[in-house]
């Protein structure tokens, strides 16, 4: 199928989703769940968080569909909203914590969470490790050293080094100065360029 | 001469100065230092991989998505389908 059929084909499905055919919504999101739900996990890491987040996502979107202008693609304006969606997920969990936790809340910037020593996946004491896992193993190990991170370390990252949004739009979104997600991207960067060195130095297959 | 910013300096501004956040003068410090020591210059090299491959070094492992995702897609179904959301309810 070329490009341009597909293109008309999401045209055809969007414009019968948003007149209210289920069918053609479900059909619309399919191909594309498994990145919608990727995204979504990235930025919550906890999996039913995940699904909530998604199916709060999902549901946005289709409340939205009817407005959806067709300025920028489908499958971007539709991720955004995912994106905006496990942020809300993530703030509501920092909320009911920080409710639980007032006065132990004292650490600020990090949640209280901390990088766990004893769970970190150090790949710089295996370093051919890579070279010995499969593709999808190693994958899954990027996805756990990122899962490490702090939530205002990992979403700081997750939002400007995966999903490219700039500087200025992230502390809007978070609520902090650019420069605190400078700071923070920067820790973010080193506590993961430090475990995910022989990948980064090219030892991956 | 004007004093060089020592390696720890370099590390904790690295990420600024990829974000060119900096003053010139810092800036230049830094290029220089970057220049002349293999130390900061492996460390920038792997923070400009991570930052430039993030997209698709974090990529999904599998193209199929989880169950969670379906169950996800489910769930919003159903209420969908009771509440009528996406566009107008059908006549
Ligand atoms: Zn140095």
């Amino acid at each position: 199928m070329t490009d341009q059929l597909a293109t008309e084909g999401t045209e055809a499905l969007i414009q019968r989703a948003a007149a209210g055919d289920h069918d053609a919504f479900q059909d619309l999101l399919t191909p594309h769940l498994a990145m919608f739900h990727y995204a979504v996990l990235r930025i919550v890491k906890d999996p039913s968080d995940a699904q909530d987040a998604l199916q709060e996502g999902l549901l946005s979107i289709s409340m939205s569909l009817p407005n959806f202008e067709g300025r920028s693609q489908f499958s971007s304006w539709a991720y955004r909203i995912c994106v905006n969606a496990a942020l809300q997920v993530l703030r509501t969990r920092r909320r009911r914590r920080e409710e639980f936790m007032e006065d132990l809340a004292s650490h600020g910037e990090d949640d209280g969470r901390p990088m766990e020593a004893e769970a970190r996946l150090d790949w710089s004491t295996e370093a051919d490790a890579p070279l010995h896992l499969e593709r999808q193993e190693v994958r899954m190990r990027m996805m756990k050293t990122l899962d490490l991170l702090p939530d205002s370390l990992r979403v700081v990252f997750v939002l400007k080094d995966i999903e490219e949004m700039d500087t200025q739009e992230i502390a809007e979104k978070l609520d902090i100065t650019p420069a605190v997600v400078r700071q923070r991207l920067h820790r973010a960067r080193m506590f993961l360029q430090e475990r995910l060195k022989p990948v980064l130095s090219g030892r991956w297959p | 001469m004007m004093g060089l910013p020592s390696c720890s300096e370099v590390e904790s501004c690295m990420t600024d100065y990829m974000e060119r956040a900096l003053p010139w003068r810092k800036r230049m410090g830094i290029r220089i230092h970057l220049l002349i020591c293999k130390v900061c210059a492996g460390l920038y090299g792997r923070l400009r991989t991570l930052s430039g491959r993030a997209k698709d070094l974090f990529a999904p492992p599998s193209p199929e998505p989880p169950v969670e995702a379906n169950a996800a897609l489910q769930h919003a179904m159903d209420l969908i389908r009771k509440q009528g959301t996406n566009g107008p309810p059908p006549t």
